[in-house]
């Protein structure tokens, strides 16, 4: 990014490259369409083209990557929302509890045990499982899961703070065990 | 019957798994985890439940992102580029204007002030120096009859001649 920054165009072309299957994978996992996914990719890489030139090394660049996907994937859902394009994500359902159409979801997910449904099934069911966690649990599972990030990155990228992504974390990962759980014992 | 953990306590257990926790706390979760089988059943359920994860399909981007990609920031950067001549030459232009409007008004000024200095200067002199076409008008009867009054000679002559009615014979003929 550095060297993007002094001008070099070649560096920024392999930043783009460098980042481009993570990016575009992230947003396939919020958003689900590879064509919204890849647009909302190439604004990031754009705004990351535009602030170069004030880019200071303070925090790791991933980390402000991410920042700015989440910033991005945040305002596309709270249009999409306004727009009344797409349905909204459940709200979080609290520490520990389970909202109606969470039960219904794992009603509906227990008639298919994962130890009978094929690959494609399981996917089905684990990324309705990721449905049933609101936006914010989402970006941090996708983070900390795909990109192995810290509670601090992901609190830097979140504009959160540690103690925050741990409390998400910790509810996220128990929304997903209770949503899961009987794909795993069989 | 499943005893229910707390918020705290599923914190501390999946900071743990996450590798998030210090020393102290991973010693303290790891003694919690030796002595209660469900705790140890839910932290296992979460670790499983997470691997799941995996099976999620990694999506990337397609073969022609990054060109698409470069291509647009490039035709932006362009596009910006050009805002900013338009912008630069557009100031410049009005800055000349300004240069010129300036000269005009300064040229204006002088002219204006020329002109003033030119109309009280004759103002001035026209009230306060004398003509000396003044006197010559003022006597110009006088002028005019300068002969005859020269051939008269003296005042007593003209004074008899008035007294015997020789001025007012002459103006009846």
């Amino acid at each position: 990014m550095l060297r993007a920054k002094d001008g070099d165009e070649g560096a920024f072309t392999e930043l783009v490259a460098n980042y481009q299957d993570r990016i575009v994978g992230i947003f396939c996992h919020l958003l689900r369409n590879q064509e919204a996914a890849e647009d909302l990719a190439q604004e990031v890489f754009l705004r990351i083209y535009r602030s170069r030139d004030s880019y200071q090394p303070k925090a790791k660049f991933s980390t402000w990557l991410f920042r700015i996907a989440n910033n991005l994937a945040s305002n596309t859902r709270r249009n999409k929302g306004r727009r009344r394009e797409v349905s909204l994500n459940p709200q979080d359902s609290g520490p520990l509890g389970v909202r109606p159409e969470e039960q219904l979801l794992m009603e509906k997910s227990g008639m298919m045990p994962t130890r009978q449904a094929g690959l494609k099934e399981t996917q089905a069911v684990v990324r309705e499982a990721m449905e049933t966690l609101n936006e914010r649990q989402q970006m941090a599972v996708l983070l900390h899961k795909f990109e192995g990030m810290s509670y601090a990155d992901i609190g830097t990228a979140m504009k959160l703070s540690e103690a925050a992504v741990k409390s998400l974390l910790s509810r996220a990962r128990e929304n997903l065990r209770v949503q899961l759980e009987k794909h795993i014992n069989g | 019957m499943k005893k229910e953990i707390k918020e705290q306590e599923l914190e501390k257990l999946v900071a743990y798994l996450d590798g998030e926790v210090s020393d102290q706390e991973a010693i303290e979760v790891e003694q919690s985890l030796s002595r209660d089988e469900e705790t140890r059943a839910h932290v296992d359920s979460l670790e499983r439940t997470w691997e799941l994860l995996d099976k999620l399909p990694i999506t990337k981007a397609s073969s022609e992102f990054t060109d698409k990609t470069l291509s647009t920031i490039k035709s932006v950067q362009l596009e910006a580029q050009a805002a900013e001549d338009q912008n630069r030459s557009g100031f410049s232009l009005s800055k000349k204007s300004q240069q010129q409007l300036r000269r005009v008004a300064i040229a204006g000024g002088w002219m204006i002030g020329l002109a003033c200095s030119i109309y009280i200067g004759f103002a001035i002199t026209n009230q306060w120096v004398p003509e000396e076409s003044e006197p010559l008008l003022s006597e110009l009867s006088f002028i005019e009859n300068l002969d005859t009054y020269s051939e008269v000679q003296s005042l007593e002559f003209l004074e008899e001649l008035q007294q015997s009615g020789t001025f007012n014979e002459t103006a009846q003929q």
